[in-house]
C-alpha cells in the first residue's frame, strides 16, 4: 500500500517536471484553434504509455538475454542510447509542438503520433526477436516449463502486470476466506501506477494551464477566436459580386433563379405560407400570392423581410440560413407567384401594392410602408 | 470454542430476483416502445391521451431500468451475499420485507405519477417530494438492516465487497436528500429549491454520481462476491481493491461538472469535472483489472460456462464505458458528445453492458442455487449470451454513427457563413439510425425473455431452499490483530469508521464544488433586465415541465458560432437565477429552445404544438391536444407565487392578491393575437399559458441590449 502510494507521487513528480515547463512556455498561443490538434495531443500521449511499457519489457528482454549470452555491452549501450534518444525525442517533440501555430502543430503532432507507432513496431519487433530463442538455443532448452512457452505477447502481458506464475499462487495468498472466497495479494500492476500517475499530471496541468497560467483560452474566449476567425474567412467570400446584394441593390432574378428559389420555398416556407404561397383561413403567414403587402410588395421589400424577418409579427430572419443570392432567389419567386390565386387562400393583410415600373418602385415602396 | 447454528434466508433474495426481472422486462420494453417512437411518432398515441408521450415515458423508462431493474438487482445481491460474508442472517426479516415490499410500492407510484404528469422536470430525480421521502425512509431501513447485519457478525474482517455496500449505501443517501430539496407547492408539486446554474451543478453532482454509486460501486462489490465465485478462484489482488476503492470513491464525486462543460456553468467548476473525470479512468479500471484478473486460470471455464461469460463481457463493458467517460469529459470531445446520441449510446454500454450483463451472469448463477438444482439449459443461456452482445452491438454503433454524423451537419457552414443545413435536415437524417438502434433494443429484451423461459423452468426443475443452515463462531470481544497486517486491515474490522470515512472522502468533492457556486456571486454575474416570470408563464412553465419538453430540447446555447447562429447568442449563468428548476436538459432531440421567446408568432406556436409537422415538415415531435382542452389551474397559482417566494425569487409581498388577474390579462392578450390570425381559443386553456412561457423564454438578456 505504502509502497504503491510513494510509487504515485514519485511518478507523478517525473512525469510533471517536463509538462510544467511546457505549460509556462505556452503564453503565446492563444490563437490556436486547438479542436483537432488537441485530439492529436491526447493520441499522442496515450501513445506513449504503450511505448514506456514496450521500453521496458524490451530492455528486460534484452537484459535476460545478455545475461544468457554473456553480454557483449556494446550493443547492451548502443541500444539503450537508441532507445532513451527517441523516446526523449518523441516527447520533447510534443511539448514543444504546442508553442507551434495551428497548421504547424497539427503536422507535427502528426509526425509525432507516426514516430510513436514506429516505436512501438520497432519494440515489438525487437522484443520478439529477443524473446524467441534462437536454434541452438532451442536445442539446449530442452526441459522448457509451461510458463516459458507462452507467446511473445503473453509474457510482454505478464511482465507488464508482474504477474506471478499460477503455481506460485500460495506465496501471495492473504488467508482470507470470505465464504469461501480467497484473496491473493498480487502486486498491482505496474503500468497502472503509471497510467494513474500520468493522469494525475494531466489534470494538475490542466488546471495550471487554464487557471493559473492562463495559458489556454477559456470558453468565451475561444468563441471570441472562432467568430474572429470565422469573419476573417468570409469577408473574402461576402466581397464575390453574387453576395454583395442587400436589399437596396436586389433585382428581379431570370427564371433559373426562380426555380432555385422555389426549392427553398418549398422545402422551408411551406409550414406558413402554404404549399402554394397562399397560407389559408388561420394560417400562420400571410397571403403571398394576392396585392396586399404588409410590410412591402417590391423585390427589395420581399428581401428585407426575409433577411431580417418580422420577429414580433412570427416571421423569422433568414439571414443565417441563406446566403444573399439565395434570399434573392426566394424573393423572385415570391414575385413570380403574384396572382396566382391558388385555391382556400388566406384573406388580404395589410395595404394594398401596385407594381411600379422598376425605377421608381423603391421610392413608392418606402413611400406606402410609411401610410 | 462453541460453533454458533443459524440460518441463511434465501426468501428476500428470491423475491429481489424475481422483481429485479420483471422490472428489468417492464423498463426495457418501455425503452424500446419509447425508441420507435423516435422514429415514428404515431407511437406517442397523443392524439388518444398524453399519457404516454415521449416526454413522460422516457423518464418511467430511465427511472424504471435504474431504480427499478438495477435497484431490486442490488438487493436481490446483497440479501444473498451479505450474510454469507458475514456468517451471520440478515439482521431483521421484518425490516427486509418493508425493505422489499416499501420498494416495490415506491416502484409503481413513480411510474403512475410520472406517466399522470407529476415530475419535479430533474433527470433521474424526476420523482415528486412524497415519492422522495419514501425513498429515504425505506433507505435509512436498508441501511439499518444492513448495518444490523454487519454489527452482528461472526466474521472480523469486511470483505471488499462489503466496503463498496457500506460507501454506496451512505453516498446515496446523501445525493438523494440534498438533491431532493423541494419546497412543496402541494401534494405532488414542488419546485426545486435550487435555481438555475446552481441546481445544474446540485442535478449533475446527483446525475453522475447516481451513475457512480448506484450503477457502478454496489455492482463492483456483486462482482466481488460472485464472479471468484462462479469462477472458484481466488480474488487477483487485495492491495489493488484497496487502492482502487479509496481513489475510486473519492475521485469520482468531483466528476459532475463534466455534464455541463460548455454551460453557462463556471469555468472554473467546468475544469475540475474534467481533470478528475481523467483521474478517474485507473481506479475504475481497478476494478475491471481484479474481476478479468480474477479469471486468470480460469479461461477454460469462460469458454464453458455462460455466467463466466456474461461476468466477462460485462467488466469489459465497464472497463469500455469508464474509459470512454473521461474521454467524454475531455472540452474537445464533449463538444461533439453533448446534447448527442454519443451519450446515449455511452450510457447503454454502460447499462445493457455491465449492469444488464452482470445481473443476468448473477441470475444464471444464483436461481439454480436458490432452488437446489442445475440451470435447466447452458446452451440456452449462451444463446442468450450472443443475442445480448449482438442487441448492444445494433444499439451502440448506430448511435455513435448518428452522432458524429449529426456533429458535423449541426456545424456545416456553406462557404458564404451560413448553415448549411436546417435542424430538421438533421433530424430527418438520423431516423433510419433510431430505427437500428431500436431494433437492437427489441434483440436485446429478447434475449431477456429467452433468460426469463430459462429460469422459470430450472425454478420448476429445482425446490425452493427457503432457509439455509450455517454454523460459525461468534466473534470474541478480544482480539489480537496480528502484526504482519497492513494498516487497512484495521478499518475493514470497524465498519462505522468505514462509513464515517467514506462520507468523509465523497464529501469533499461535492462541498469544494457546490459551496463557491452558491456563496461567491461572481460565480453567477447578474443581469439587472431579468426578472420573475410572470404568473401565466409561470404555469405555462409547469406545463413545460410536466410534459416533460426537457427530455428532447435544451435550454442551454453554448458558445460556438455554429449554436450561436442557429440558436441565438449563448447562454449566461445569470438568465436562469429564477429557474426553479433549471431546464437546461441534456440531449437535443429537437432542436435548443433558450431563445424561442419572440422567434415565432403565437399562431406558429398554437399550430405547432396542436400538430408539429404542420409548421415544421418531417417534425417527430408528437402533438399536444389535451393542452387545447384542459383549462389553467388557476386555483394553483398563489400557492405557487408563495411558494417561489419562500425560496428567494422576489414577487411583491401580497402578490398573491394580484397574481390570478395579470394571469387573465396576458392571456386574453394571447387569445387576442390568435384572434388576430383567425384562430379561436379560449384564454383559460393551457396552450394559452405554454405559448406565454414560450414567448418569454431568453428574452430578458434582449431588454437588456435594446436599452
Amino acid at each position: 500500500m505504502k509502497q504503491n502510494i510513494k510509487k504515485i507521487v514519485l511518478s507523478c513528480i517525473l512525469f510533471s517536471a517536463p509538462y510544467l515547463i511546457m505549460a509556462q512556455n505556452a503564453n503565446t498561443n492563444k490563437n490556436v484553434s486547438m479542436d483537432f490538434n488537441w485530439i492529436l495531443i491526447v493520441i499522442a500521449f496515450i501513445l506513449l504509455l504503450p511505448i514506456y511499457i514496450m521500453s521496458k519489457t524490451f530492455l528486460h528482454a534484452l537484459k535476460e538475454n545478455l545475461k544468457k549470452t554473456k553480454s557483449n555491452s556494446k550493443t547492451k549501450a548502443s541500444l539503450v542510447i537508441l532507445l532513451v534518444g527517441l523516446s526523449q525525442f518523441s516527447e520533447a517533440k510534443t511539448f514543444n509542438a504546442i508553442d507551434m501555430s495551428s497548421n504547424w502543430l497539427a503536422w507535427l503532432l502528426v509526425c509525432v503520433i507516426i514516430i510513436e507507432t514506429f516505436l512501438i513496431v520497432f519494440f515489438s519487433l525487437q522484443t520478439i526477436k529477443f524473446l524467441t530463442p534462437s536454434a541452438e538455443e532451442e536445442e539446449t532448452a530442452t526441459s522448457v516449463t509451461a510458463e516459458s512457452q507462452r507467446s511473445w505477447f503473453g509474457k510482454i502481458w505478464d511482465k507488464m502486470n508482474r504477474f506471478k506464475p499460477l503455481s506460485e499462487e500460495g506465496d501471495i495468498d492473504t488467508g482470507h476466506s470470505y465464504d469461501g472466497i480467497r484473496e491473493l495479494d498480487n502486486v498491482t500492476p505496474p503500468w497502472f501506477i503509471t497510467a494513474f500517475a500520468i493522469t494525475i499530471v494531466f489534470a494538475a496541468v490542466y488546471l495550471y494551464r487554464y487557471h493559473v497560467a492562463k495559458s489556454a483560452p477559456l470558453q468565451d474566449e475561444e468563441y471570441a477566436i472562432e467568430i474572429a476567425q470565422a469573419e476573417k474567412d468570409n469577408s473574402k467570400l461576402l466581397s464575390t459580386e453574387a453576395n454583395k446584394i442587400d436589399e437596396n441593390t436586389v433585382v428581379m432574378l431570370g427564371a433559373s433563379d426562380i426555380e432555385d428559389g422555389k426549392k427553398i420555398f418549398t422545402q422551408i416556407c411551406i409550414a406558413c405560407h402554404g404549399p402554394a404561397g397562399g397560407s389559408k383561413a388561420g394560417g400562420v403567414g400571410p397571403n403571398l400570392t394576392d396585392d396586399y403587402w404588409i410590410h412591402g410588395g417590391s423585390i427589395q421589400n420581399i428581401f428585407k423581410s426575409i433577411k431580417y424577418g418580422w420577429p414580433e409579427k412570427g416571421m423569422i430572419s433568414w439571414k443565417n440560413n441563406f446566403s444573399p443570392k439565395q434570399m434573392a432567389q426566394l424573393a423572385s419567386f415570391v414575385k413570380s407567384i403574384h396572382g396566382t390565386n391558388p385555391p382556400g387562400a388566406k384573406e388580404p393583410q395589410g395595404e394594398l401594392y401596385k407594381e411600379e415600373s422598376a425605377a421608381t418602385s423603391a421610392a413608392t415602396d418606402s413611400a406606402s410602408v410609411k401610410k | 470454542m462453541s460453533l454458533e447454528k443459524f440460518y441463511y434466508d434465501n426468501k428476500l433474495p428470491k423475491l429481489f430476483a424475481i422483481a429485479c426481472i420483471f422490472w428489468g422486462t417492464v423498463g426495457m420494453l418501455l425503452g424500446v416502445i419509447a425508441a420507435f417512437q423516435l422514429a415514428f411518432p404515431v407511437l406517442n398515441f397523443s392524439e388518444y391521451f398524453p399519457y404516454l408521450a415521449f416526454g413522460r415515458l422516457r423518464p418511467v423508462h430511465t427511472n424504471a431500468v435504474i431504480f427499478a431493474f438495477v435497484g431490486n438487482g442490488i438487493f436481490t445481491g446483497i440479501y444473498y451475499a451479505l450474510p454469507r460474508l458475514l456468517k451471520t442472517p440478515m439482521w431483521s426479516n421484518t425490516f427486509g420485507k418493508i425493505h422489499f415490499w416499501g420498494w416495490q410500492l415506491i416502484i409503481v407510484s413513480a411510474a403512475v405519477s410520472l406517466l399522470m404528469g407529476f415530475t419535479t422536470g430533474k433527470e433521474y430525480a424526476e420523482l415528486e417530494w412524497p415519492i422522495d421521502i419514501a425513498i429515504t425512509l425505506i433507505w435509512v431501513i436498508f441501511g439499518i438492516n444492513m448495518f444490523g447485519t454487519i454489527l452482528t457478525r461472526r466474521e472480523r474482517h469486511l470483505y471488499v465487497a462489503i466496503w463498496f455496500f457500506i460507501a454506496s449505501w451512505v453516498t446515496v443517501a446523501m445525493l438523494h436528500i440534498v438533491n431532493s430539496m423541494e419546497f412543496p407547492v402541494s401534494f405532488m408539486k414542488s419546485y426545486s429549491w435550487y435555481a438555475g446554474v446552481q441546481d445544474a451543478l446540485v442535478q449533475w453532482w446527483y446525475g453522475h454520481n447516481a451513475v457512480a454509486f448506484f450503477l457502478t460501486t454496489p455492482y463492483l462489490g456483486l462482482m466481488y462476491y460472485y464472479l471468484p465465485k462462479a469462477a472458484n478462484r481466488p480474488v487477483y489482488s487485495y492491495r489493488l481493491s484497496i487502492v482502487h476503492f479509496w481513489s475510486l470513491i473519492f475521485l469520482y464525486i468531483w466528476a459532475g461538472p463534466h455534464h455541463l462543460l460548455y454551460t453557462a456553468l463556471p469555468d472554473w467548476a467546468q475544469s475540475l469535472g474534467t481533470a478528475f473525470s481523467i483521474m478517474l479512468i485507473l481506479p475504475s479500471w481497478g476494478g475491471m483489472l481484479n474481476g478479468l484478473f480474477t479469471l486468470r486460470g480460469a479461461w477454460d471455464k469462460v469458454r464453458e460456462d455462460p455466467v463466466l461469460k456474461f461476468f466477462v463481457v460485462a467488466v469489459t463493458c465497464y472497463g469500455m464505458s469508464t474509459f470512454e467517460g473521461p474521454m467524454l469529459a475531455l472540452k474537445n470531445v464533449n463538444a461533439i458528445s453533448h446534447y448527442s446520441d454519443w451519450t446515449v449510446a455511452h450510457v447503454h454500454i454502460g447499462a445493457l453492458g455491465w449492469n444488464g450483463f452482470l445481473t443476468f451472469g448473477m441470475m444464471y448463477w444464483l436461481i439454480p442455487k436458490l432452488f437446489n438444482t442445475t440451470l435447466y439449459s447452458r446452451k440456452l443461456a449462451s444463446t442468450h449470451f450472443w443475442i445480448g452482445t449482438l442487441g448492444i452491438l445494433l444499439y451502440a454503433i448506430p448511435m455513435y454513427w448518428s452522432a458524429f454524423r449529426a456533429y458535423f451537419m449541426m456545424k456545416a457552414f456553406t462557404p458564404e457563413g451560413q448553415l448549411q443545413y436546417q435542424f430538421i435536415d438533421v433530424v430527418q437524417s438520423t431516423i433510419p439510425f433510431y430505427i437500428m438502434r431500436a431494433l437492437g433494443g427489441t434483440i436485446f429484451l429478447t434475449g431477456v425473455i429467452l433468460m426469463i423461459y430459462n429460469l422459470i423452468k430450472t425454478a420448476k426443475a429445482g425446490s425452493f431452499v427457503a432457509k439455509e443452515e450455517a454454523e460459525a463462531a461468534p466473534l470474541l470481544k478480544e482480539y489480537n490483530a496480528p502484526t504482519n497486517t497492513i494498516w487497512h486491515s484495521f478499518i475493514e474490522r470497524k465498519p462505522l469508521l468505514l462509513l464515517v470515512l467514506s462520507l468523509v472522502v465523497v464529501a469533499i468533492g461535492g462541498m469544494v464544488e457546490l459551496i463557491p457556486t452558491f456563496i461567491v456571486k461572481e460565480n453567477i454575474p447578474t443581469i439587472s433586465s431579468v426578472k420573475p416570470y410572470t404568473p401565466l408563464e409561470l404555469q405555462g412553465r409547469d406545463i413545460y415541465i410536466r410534459e416533460g419538453c426537457y427530455n428532447c430540447h435544451s435550454q442551454m446555447i453554448r458558445p460556438f458560432r455554429y449554436e450561436v447562429t442557429r440558436y441565438g447568442e449563448y447562454s449566461k449563468a445569470g438568465e436562469f437565477v429564477y429557474d426553479h428548476p433549471f431546464q437546461w436538459g441534456s440531449k437535443r432531440t429537437g432542436p435548443d429552445l433558450a431563445r424561442i421567446g419572440g422567434k415565432y408568432g403565437d399562431a406558429w406556436h398554437f399550430n405547432h404544438m396542436l400538430e408539429p409537422s404542420s409548421m415544421s415538415p418531417g417534425s417527430i415531435m408528437p402533438s399536444y391536444p389535451s393542452l387545447f382542452e384542459n383549462d389553467i389551474d388557476k386555483g394553483s397559482t398563489n400557492s405557487k407565487i408563495y411558494a417561489m417566494r419562500k425560496i428567494g425569487v422576489p414577487y411583491a409581498d401580497n402578490y398573491e392578491a394580484q397574481a390570478n388577474k395579470d394571469l387573465e390579462v396576458q392571456a386574453n392578450k394571447i387569445s387576442k393575437n390568435l384572434a388576430d390570425n383567425k384562430i379561436n381559443i379560449g384564454s383559460e386553456k393551457e396552450i394559452i399559458a405554454l405559448i406565454a412561457y414560450l414567448q418569454r423564454v431568453g428574452t430578458d438578456i434582449k431588454l437588456q441590449s435594446k436599452k
